[in-house]
């Protein structure tokens, strides 16, 4: 059997099949649900403007959260989130007195990890070959296959979360899976790695 | 007008229909054509090939799905038009046409047989399909139905390309291991 045979064969698909395909394929953009779009930045607006008139409304401003006020003046560099809290994201006010992750994107993940001899290294853009052994519910475990020189050795076992983007799901894996995979963020000495990219070829990898 | 109506011209044979038709059907159909052939002249023939496929075939039948129903002709044709082609550019070297030769010499003989074959698998494929999540099936069927680039799948689908890579990959070896359960192909 050749390819032509399975392209042929196609014909004989049932039509109701193909006519949901016929669907998405008249309206690529989703022009059907176009009127949605339109509520939700009406709504966006509305609240923007709720929002503004009620702070301009107040006689004084509310205060501000310490903390995050002192990261706006610049007071707390980066440094400070590798030992101390959780956090999701870092607001710069000034350039002064703060530090870039070495190699690092705007997409930093900061954890203080679950010992106190938690290591933190960033490997951005660096992509590792592993094979999937567990899925769990954030990402898989795995076993390095190729480490590219990231540090890591051979069949080391490592722990990925996944936190790209939502169109690509852990489901779409399975266990004995070799994937690549961009190589974010690591603590724990390497044994615990933030990835936003998962594919099965190295160059499909964002 | 709408498809009814439009048939319903086909079955009173009003040329109209074939009017109607092409006003409604022109770019979807040529869209078809052109993802197979890559050339417009090609494209145009197949689509207007089309029309006449329609006028001599409504009646005796009576698509339920007027769109695919011209598709799926629009699809034929282009192939043919394709492996016409293909062939036409092979002549030159005596390897292609000791080729043909002998092609045509076990076609003789097999077209029935396989035209049955090419059924019977397209049903496995059929029943294969539909044992798929609704977008691995969409996107299978975009890609190797109506051979839309990855790119225009994952956008009509939406999902990333990426997504739609992988899911393509993951039904390339769905179907693999189907064919071969089901004896349509040996394992390697």
């Amino acid at each position: 059997m050749n390819s032509e045979k399975i392209l042929d064969a196609m014909e004989f698909i049932d039509e109701d099949i193909l006519e949901s395909v016929d669907v998405l394929r008249k309206h690529p953009d989703g022009h059907r649900f176009l009127w949605l779009n339109y509520i939700a930045v009406a709504a966006c607006l509305v609240f923007a403007v709720i929002g503004a008139v009620s702070l301009f409304d107040s006689p004084t401003a509310p205060e501000t959260n310490n903390e995050s006020q002192e990261i706006i003046d610049g007071n707390i560099g980066v440094e400070d989130f590798m030992t101390g809290d959780m956090h999701d994201s870092v607001t710069d006010g000034s350039n002064e007195g703060k530090e870039e992750f070495a190699g690092s994107t705007t997409d930093n993940y900061t954890d203080s990890g679950t010992s106190g001899n938690t290591t933190t290294n960033t490997l951005a853009s660096v992509a590792l070959y592993v094979e999937i052994t567990e899925i769990t519910s954030d990402g898989f475990n795995a076993n390095v296959i190729e480490s590219n020189g990231t540090g890591l050795y051979d069949n080391q076992p490592v722990t990925v979360i996944y936190n790209g983007p939502q169109e690509l799901e852990i489901s779409d894996f399975n266990v004995g899976d070799k994937v690549y995979l961009k190589y974010n963020f690591n603590y724990n000495n390497g044994s615990i790695i933030y990835t936003s990219s998962i594919a099965f070829n190295s160059e499909d990898l964002k | 007008m709408q498809d009814e109506k439009i048939v319903e011209l086909y079955l009173q044979r009003d040329e109209s229909a074939i009017k109607e038709t092409q006003s409604k059907y022109n770019a979807y159909l040529y869209k078809i054509a052109y993802n197979i052939l890559n050339n417009r002249e090609d494209s145009n023939e197949s689509v207007n090939d089309t029309y006449l496929a329609a006028w001599d075939s409504i009646p005796p039948h009576k698509p339920n799905i007027l769109s695919t129903y011209l598709g799926k002709i629009t699809r034929r044709i282009s192939i043919d038009i394709f492996r016409r082609h293909n062939r036409q550019k092979r002549q030159g070297s005596e390897y292609a046409i000791s080729l043909q030769e002998l092609e045509d010499c076990l076609a003789d003989t097999s077209t029935p047989e396989s035209e049955l074959e090419i059924k019977v698998l397209g049903e496995a494929i059929n029943t294969f399909l539909r044992t798929l999540s609704p977008d691995a099936r969409n996107v299978f069927i975009g890609r190797y139905y109506y051979l839309d680039s990855v790119r225009d799948v994952a956008k009509y689908c939406k999902m990333s390309e990426s997504k739609a890579k992988t899911l393509l990959f993951r039904t390339r070896n769905s179907l693999k291991e189907y064919l071969i359960k089901e004896g349509f192909l040996h394992e390697q």
